[in-house]
């Protein structure tokens, strides 16, 4: 019932996990930029190497952090096939089959591409599953904070966006519920054809639907009796507080993400007459 | 015998450290025609247990059969399982969908494969035997009835599909007593017509005690008593240690005890009068 994997809090104690939000906010978010830069297969271990350590410092194992690629498999499937098969290269294909073509470039980018968004999940949910919902959203507050200047209402868009992740176990329970009712009376939800099982999908969706209103009637009544918004400033119970292993944590992740970045730059260095990319072409070898 | 159940136990959560033991080893043997009340504090287990009783659950271990259908087996015949128990689940009025009240009390029937001629005459019975008028409320959006309304329309959803074992998860939650009184009646009438046994999630006692043949005692996932309500309000200081009550009329007998005036065990309101009646006309 409650054993959906997708990125929900996972409590248990851990470096990473008692690390404040904000950092691993930061840290996320240079994560996702880095691998964007990262464009060859040496330049890739270090993003290993990054998400190894935040892994291992998450104390969260590695099967349930893998657990949460499962929505995208289908999407990884279809892209890595695409990049394959629709890049051209220069020199003779590898592989030749009707209209399809395979060359080496197709192989680099596919692979690339691949690893990226594997990256790019992990990464994520490494954030999700080690902080609380409210804690990320005090985090996207702190960090849009200088938007409140030009009058964007930063402290109700974080107050939605947490109300929405705080209702999503609720929702889920719900559907659950409902699910079941349903199947209690026979429907069935995994047999017939596609228009077939989309129509299957009405009784759970309407009733969800109207309980969704009802529930944000009643929370905004809640609210509204406890007079939210009429006082100026709204004070926080549980603070964030950087401490040094937030320091520590950042320091180490730079390091690795700086040097990745600068690697990457520094091809065309002359060291003894010959180019960077001349001298380790191991370095480069992949990109484009 | 309607449902038999054997060293049933189920894991939340297996493998995770959210995982919490629902049911440990519930043994039980419910005849045909019973009228079962399932009692426990919140998180006793009970609700997991009456959703292995159609399926809802897997069962993980131990043996479970309902109406001569055995679900032990790999691949049970969940169809037939759902055609013979039905079930209502707490506040059933919010998983109402249909754009009409026939639409949605036919949509159990339909699920079960009937003709529609069927299917036209299970709707009405069913919708009649809840106490609405057909004619009135078959073309009605469910949508715009009142609480109690829906409640039967939801109701009658289920029995639409003839179970002749009905489970029902706190039925009279959020009502008012008049509503409560009507859903109560209803479910006896339901018991001599359509369902004869009959498996009630209660908190009330004074209802427990007014509607019961058997009571079932839930606590920390264990099934500690099954028996008729007589006896287990007996075990009053049992009942009290895990939080349970008793009938208002049964704790006003022991305190009538308590001041010298024993009028014995009671469990209603009659009971009670047709005691106090017979001690005050044998005193004068």
């Amino acid at each position: 019932m409650k054993d959906i994997a997708f990125g929900q809090y996972y409590p248990i104690d851990s470096f990473v996990h008692r690390l404040d939000a904000r950092t691993k906010l930061l840290i996320t978010i240079l994560f996702m930029v880095s691998v964007f830069f990262a464009d060859s297969f040496f330049l890739y271990l270090f993003i290993l190497l990054a998400l190894v350590l935040m892994v291992a410092f998450s104390k969260i194992s590695f099967i349930r952090i893998l657990g949460t690629m499962k929505p995208i498999i289908v999407l990884a499937i279809i892209t890595t096939v695409l990049n394959f098969f629709l890049t051209e290269g220069e020199g003779e294909p590898l592989f030749k089959w009707w209209i399809f073509e395979l060359y080496i470039e197709g192989i680099f980018v596919g692979v690339k591409m691949l690893l990226r968004l594997i990256f790019l999940v992990m990464g994520a949910s490494i954030l999700t599953l080690t902080t609380t919902p409210v804690a990320l959203t005090d985090a996207v507050e702190w960090l849009f904070y200088p938007l409140s200047y030009l009058r964007v209402p930063v402290r109700e868009l974080a107050l939605i966006m947490s109300i929405a992740l705080k209702f999503i176990p609720n929702l889920v329970e719900e559907a659950q519920r409902i699910i079941k009712a349903q199947k209690a009376r026979g429907a069935n939800f995994e047999s017939g054809g596609l228009i077939k099982r989309a129509k299957a999908f009405i009784p759970i969706l309407i009733p969800l639907l109207v309980s969704s209103f009802r529930r944000a009637d009643e929370l905004a009544l809640a609210m509204d009796a406890r007079c939210y918004g009429y006082t100026a400033k709204r004070t926080k119970m549980k603070k964030l507080t950087f401490r040094s292993r937030d320091l520590l944590a950042g320091i180490v992740i730079t390091l690795i993400f700086g040097s990745m970045i600068a690697l990457r730059y520094c091809s065309g260095v002359i060291i003894n007459g010959e180019t960077l990319a001349e001298l380790c072409p191991w370095i480069y070898y992949g990109s484009m | 015998m309607a449902i038999i159940v054997k060293d049933l136990c189920y894991t939340y959560n297996e493998k995770t450290p959210f995982a919490t033991k629902a049911l440990k080893n519930v043994t039980v043997t419910i005849d045909e025609g019973e009228f079962v009340c399932v009692v426990g504090h919140t998180g006793s287990g009970k609700s997991t247990f009456i959703q292995h009783l159609n399926g809802l659950i897997r069962l993980q271990s131990g043996q479970l059969a309902v109406d001569g259908i055995d679900l032990c087996v790999k691949k049970p015949d969940f169809m037939a399982l759902r055609g013979k128990i039905g079930m209502v689940f707490q506040y059933p009025e919010y998983q109402l969908f249909a754009d009409t009240v026939f639409e949605d009390v036919a949509f159990g029937p339909r699920n079960m494969g009937l003709k529609d001629a069927e299917v036209k005459s299970r709707v009405f019975h069913a919708i009649e035997r809840v106490g609405l008028n057909y004619g009135l409320y078959a073309e009605k959006s469910p949508f715009e009835l009142s609480g109690g309304e829906k409640r039967r329309v939801a109701i009658a959803g289920v029995i639409a599909m003839e179970p002749r074992i009905l489970v029902l998860d706190e039925p009279t939650a959020g009502l008012d007593p008049l509503g409560k009184n009507e859903i109560l009646n209803l479910i006896e009438d339901i018991r001599k017509t359509v369902a004869p046994t009959v498996l009630m999630v209660n908190h009330d006692m004074n209802e427990v005690a007014e509607h019961a043949t058997k009571v079932m005692v839930f606590c920390d996932g264990e099934m500690t008593e099954y028996l008729p309500p007589k006896d287990l309000f007996r075990k009053a200081d049992y009942l009290t240690s895990i939080g349970l009550d008793l009938p208002t009329i049964t704790k006003f007998a022991s305190k009538l005890k308590e001041s010298g005036v024993d009028i014995g065990d009671c469990l209603t309101v009659e009971q009670a009068y047709d005691r106090i009646i017979r001690l005050h006309l044998k005193d004068r």
